[in-house]
């Protein structure tokens, strides 16, 4: 169709242009930026940028913090998600509500849902007090290692209503004439659901996953606000990284570890999606 | 015969036909003088382009002169006390120079002389719009505010007056008969005229200015015409609004106006374009809206304002090319005199604009956005490392003065601005500050001045224990908290310790837990302010009458060479604390509180440093590496002798004997002003009188030396142990707002001791991973 009708690249222009000045320019720049020292005058350098940063402990322990948490944050995401629209779906017109209600904390800015975390997990917060009226010890959740868990449910609770919309538009598309088959037959709600759901909207929920997965990899302002540039080392993450290069000028190393990630996920996710599954070449 | 004769001549004519141009050359482009700060209330161009000066006394300049001539002052016989004040103002009508003495609402004609002048017969005007009022605790003063400018202009006096209003300053403008005096006529103009000057066809030139509400304030011209007082526009003035500056004058030659502003003098043509013509050197007194705008009959320029006497080709072709930009710094009498030095270059300082991390200053610097050419940088305020290694800073090893200036300096001033055997950063100063205490409290209290952080909580307890009623009057320890001052001080000495051996400290350390849990266990609840935060008002008392107490020890004892020279020299009664009641505390005199982290280790004084640096991207580079080198050789000598350790003779005042001269003057119109007296007042004045004299006698053979060798032998003493403090070091860390966090949850009891240790040992780790 291209080759015939040569005009239609004339309509493309604009938009390619877009993508090309604002998006594959900058990349590409990028990549180059990458490979000098950082210095006023861009001395070229090829890999010795990579050699650093990959040999910087603190990169290493960013990448990894990252991967930790979005290894928790994206299943549970994930999993919360897929149950959550499926109960919704099953109160069909009544679940705009309640859809609405799971979708709003990811409109809400992060500083003001922060300032409710810091009181709910503060020393003299709901959350210890509940804990020592349980009989245990008060858990100083936002200065120590234990702001993991504050920082993966707020990730949580804030992120989960835009994956359940997704699903939800998936399941929508279900046919209900194959459960009712399925019931027929003697399925359960679990065969159901993992035997019909799932292998149907395969490759809504991979893009799920994969929203889930690279946001949750980049899990930082929540803990910034609440540890600053040097939080406990349990939840300095690759931004943190990133952060403090930029503020001392290291613009080479911030970019060079942007690659870096940028790469790492571009393997996995090639990994992945060279399931036929995903690719939604089943149906 | 009469070839070679003819040549001879020929040659003779080409030479005098160069010498009107050679002779040109010769005259400056441009001539700075000061005016020294104790002239200035006005300014008059008279006759062949002399100046006359009024201030404390009548002062004169002649072109030719580099300085102002003293005529006469108020002390002399010549002076008429009894006819004028010690303020007047000078004006010129041509040939003829006026006196208005406007406290006493006089105008006298003046003939002035080389040594004094003679006034004809004055007429009195009636200045009662000027008076004014003013309040100093529960006692109302009057006085005359001086008119913003005063021009006498075909047998008119005309009065720009400024009146400070219970809510804002409102400008008017009146005249006045020279001849009969009596009561201004004011002028009813519905815009704000802010400068007048002699204009085409007898008229007036004014400026005016536009306070809009929405916008900037715009400067206009416009025509008075001195027959129906009304004013005709012109159109705007061209020219940017800035506090400082307001000279205006008119060329009939050239048919141009002339402008000044704070740092530019503007040239308006015929057709209404303003294009700047010269530079002058910003002043630093902030000194308002005024200035003095003259031409001299060979059309130069010549700028009269508070400390300064500006000389100009009032030509914009002939303007220098290129222009620097400074930031990080301010106007004053270093940059001034480097300023004079650069041949007419403009300079300009950002002073409005902050760069607050080196990220901003370096975007800054490359984007070019802000021209920036020369910037000052404090070694703790922004990562200078950074900008270095980044290349931010122009490699000037290549110049001999800034090199043998940096060779001459602290090895350890000297390394914070090289990196790998170049110079990129030049220390052009040095500060620091220590804890002090005053003398009169620590004897009162019975108790020895601490010697170390163990001894200083020790203090602490003592006082909180058996001082509390006893020395109710005193605050211990400059703190608002004083356990929190305690855990940070813990923190800063512990840190100070090992900066100064050039190695990082750690947090496990044993000592640091001991430090940290002496500050915990101190007792401060007696001595701590006891606020109830639930009655505002209450509060608000509890919190003045705390802030209304001296501190026994203070943590501003300055280490300024200056301040060392007079606080060492203990002379007089010291300092004496003043409450808004009027009432006064007697402390006696500063002592440094030299305190180490530990017994037996000498005590280690943080310094900080200002260094100077040019951008790479710069457009002048070459007038900036010029400025950078000039600046340093204009360094003051007690600014030098902070970080050169080779300058340690004393500092003697260049200004001695003229110094002594004003104190004695200030003193006789003292005994002038006590001797007029009468009643209450006199004895008054006495007491102020023999208190001044008392400081005199005390401190008139001070006024020698500014630096004693030995302030600067006490300044070297703290250097030995001492270090540099630079941004990145464990200060990043303590100012973290984390670790603010973490101390706060120590200090709340909500952390133990281990755990807060734990916890800033590990951010301090992950600083150190990612430097790594």
């Amino acid at each position: 169709m291209f080759h015939r009708k040569k005009s239609l690249w004339l309509f493309l222009l604009p938009g390619l242009l877009g993508l090309m000045v604002f998006y594959v320019v900058p990349f590409l720049g990028g990549i180059y930026f990458s490979m000098t020292d950082g210095t006023i005058s861009n001395r070229f350098v090829l890999f010795d940028n990579y050699k650093q940063v990959w040999g910087n402990a603190g990169f290493r322990l960013g990448l990894q913090n990252s991967l930790v948490l979005s290894l928790i944050c994206a299943p549970v995401i994930f999993i919360c998600a897929f149950i959550l629209a499926v109960m919704l779906r099953a109160l069909k017109e009544k679940s705009i509500g309640f859809r609405n209600v799971l979708l709003m904390p990811y409109l809400v800015p992060s500083a003001a849902l922060l300032i409710v975390w810091m009181i709910l997990f503060d020393y003299g917060g709901v959350i210890n007090r509940a804990i020592v009226a349980l009989g245990g010890q008060r858990v100083l959740w936002l200065d120590s290692g234990a702001l993991r868990v504050p920082v993966v449910l707020l990730y949580i609770w804030k992120n989960i209503g835009f994956s359940v919309v997704i699903f939800s538009a998936a399941l929508s598309s279900v046919p209900d004439a194959l459960y009712e088959f399925a019931m027929l037959e003697g399925a359960g709600p679990f065969q159901r659901e993992t035997k019909i759901t799932l292998p149907l909207i395969l490759p809504t929920a991979f893009l799920v996953f994969v929203l889930a997965w690279v946001n949750a990899f980049k899990i930082f302002k929540e803990v910034y606000f609440i540890g600053g540039a040097y939080p406990h080392d349990a939840v300095y993450t690759l931004q943190h990284y990133m952060n403090n290069m930029f503020a001392q000028l290291n613009y080479h190393h911030v970019t060079t570890a942007a690659y870096s990630f940028a790469v790492i996920v571009f393997v996995l996710f090639a990994a992945l999606y060279a399931s036929k599954g995903v690719r939604g070449l089943d149906r | 015969m009469r070839k070679p004769l003819t040549a001879v001549l020929l040659a003779l004519l080409l030479a005098c036909s160069f010498l009107p141009a050679a002779l040109a050359q010769e005259a400056p482009a441009s001539l700075d003088i000061t005016v020294p700060e104790e002239v200035w209330m006005s300014a008059a161009a008279w006759h062949d382009g002399q100046m006359v000066f009024s201030g404390s006394g009548i002062w004169a300049w002649r072109p030719g002169e580099d300085s102002l001539r003293p005529v006469i002052s108020p002390l002399d016989e010549g002076w008429d006390s009894d006819a004028l004040s010690f303020n007047v103002l000078v004006l010129a009508d041509g040939e003829t120079l006026y006196c208005l003495d406007y406290t006493k609402g006089m105008l006298f004609p003046m003939t002035l002389q080389e040594k004094g002048f003679t006034l004809g017969e004055g007429v009195s005007l009636d200045l009662s719009a000027l008076a004014s009022t003013s309040r100093f605790g529960d006692e109302e003063h009057s006085y005359v505010e001086a008119p913003q400018q005063a021009l006498i202009h075909q047998g008119q006096l005309y009065l720009i007056t400024q009146t400070h209003g219970p809510m804002q300053m409102s400008w008017s403008a009146m005249k006045f008969d020279i001849k009969t005096g009596g009561a201004p006529q004011k002028l009813s103009l519905d815009v704000s005229v802010r400068q007048l000057a002699p204009y085409k066809d007898g008229s007036l030139l004014a400026l005016t200015l536009a306070e809009k509400q929405e916008t900037a304030p715009e400067f206009s011209l416009a025509v008075l015409s001195p027959d129906t007082d009304s004013l005709t526009p012109l159109g705007a003035a061209g020219i940017p609004y800035e506090y400082e500056g307001g000279g205006l004058a008119y060329d009939p030659a050239g048919d141009y106006i002339y402008l000044s502003g704070k740092d530019t003098i503007y040239r308006r043509d015929a057709q209404g374009e303003t294009l700047p013509c010269a530079y002058i050197t910003p002043t630093n007194m902030g000194s308002g809206f005024s200035g003095m705008l003259s031409l001299l009959p060979s059309g130069r320029l010549l700028l009269a304002r508070p400390q300064q006497l500006a000389l100009r080709d009032g030509d914009p072709a002939g303007l220098p090319t290129g222009r620097l930009t400074i930031y990080g710094s301010y106007i004053d009498d270093t940059h001034k005199k480097t300023i004079q030095a650069m041949n007419g270059i403009p300079v300009n300082f950002l002073d409005r604009q902050y760069f607050a991390t080196a990220q901003q200053l370096g975007q800054a610097l490359v984007s070019g956005e802000d021209d920036i050419d020369i910037f000052f940088l404090r070694s703790d305020a922004i990562d200078l490392t950074s900008l270095m290694k980044k290349g931010y800073c122009l490699d000037l090893t290549d110049s001999a003065v800034l090199m043998a200036h940096t060779d001459s300096l602290y090895p350890a001033m000297k390394e914070t601005g090289m990196l790998e055997g170049q110079l990129l950063m030049v220390p052009v100063e040095a500060e620091g500050q220590m804890m002090g205490y005053y003398s009169k409290p620590m004897e009162a209290s019975g108790l020895t001045p601490p010697e170390n952080f163990f001894q200083l909580c020790d203090f602490l307890q003592q006082w909180n224990d058996n001082l509390t009623e006893q020395a109710s009057e005193f605050i211990p320890l400059q703190a608002d908290n004083f356990s929190k001052t305690l855990l940070n001080l813990a923190l800063s000495l512990f840190n100070d310790h090992y900066a100064a051996r050039g190695e990082p400290m750690q947090f496990n350390d044993p000592l640091l837990k001991d430090m940290l849990a002496r500050a915990l266990s101190v007792d401060t609840r007696n001595i701590s302010p006891k606020v109830d935060w639930s009655n505002p008002q209450e509060a608000s008392a509890a919190v003045n009458s705390i802030y209304n107490r001296p501190n026994v020890i203070t943590s501003h004892f300055s280490l300024d060479l200056r301040s060392l020279h007079h606080t060492l020299n203990r002379k007089g009664r010291g300092t004496t604390m003043g409450f808004e009641d009027g009432s006064t505390y007697e402390l006696g005199h500063e002592y440094a509180l030299p305190l180490s982290y530990k017994e037996g280790e000498p005590a280690v004084t943080p310094l900080r440093l200002t260094l100077m640096a040019i951008n790479p991207r710069s457009k002048n580079l070459d007038a900036a590496k010029k400025y950078a080198e000039t600046l340093v050789q204009n360094l003051p000598d007690t600014t030098l002798a902070m970080i050169n350790p080779s300058m340690n003779a004393e500092l003697v005042n260049p200004n001695y004997q003229r110094d002594l001269k004003t104190w004695q003057e200030a003193l006789q119109r003292m005994a002038k002003s006590v001797e007029t007296a009468e009643g209450a007042e006199k004895t008054e004045l006495q007491r102020q009188y023999d208190e001044s004299l008392e400081s005199f006698e005390t401190y008139k053979d001070d006024l020698r030396v500014r630096v004693s060798a030995q302030a600067i032998q006490y300044y070297r003493d703290r250097v030995e142990n001492s270090y540099i403090k630079t941004w990145g070091g464990m200060d990043t860390l303590f100012n973290d707002e984390a670790i603010a966090k973490l101390l706060n949850r120590l200090l709340q009891g909500q952390m133990p001791l281990e755990q807060f240790l734990k916890e800033a040992e590990g951010k301090m780790r992950l600083m150190q991973l990612e430097r790594e």
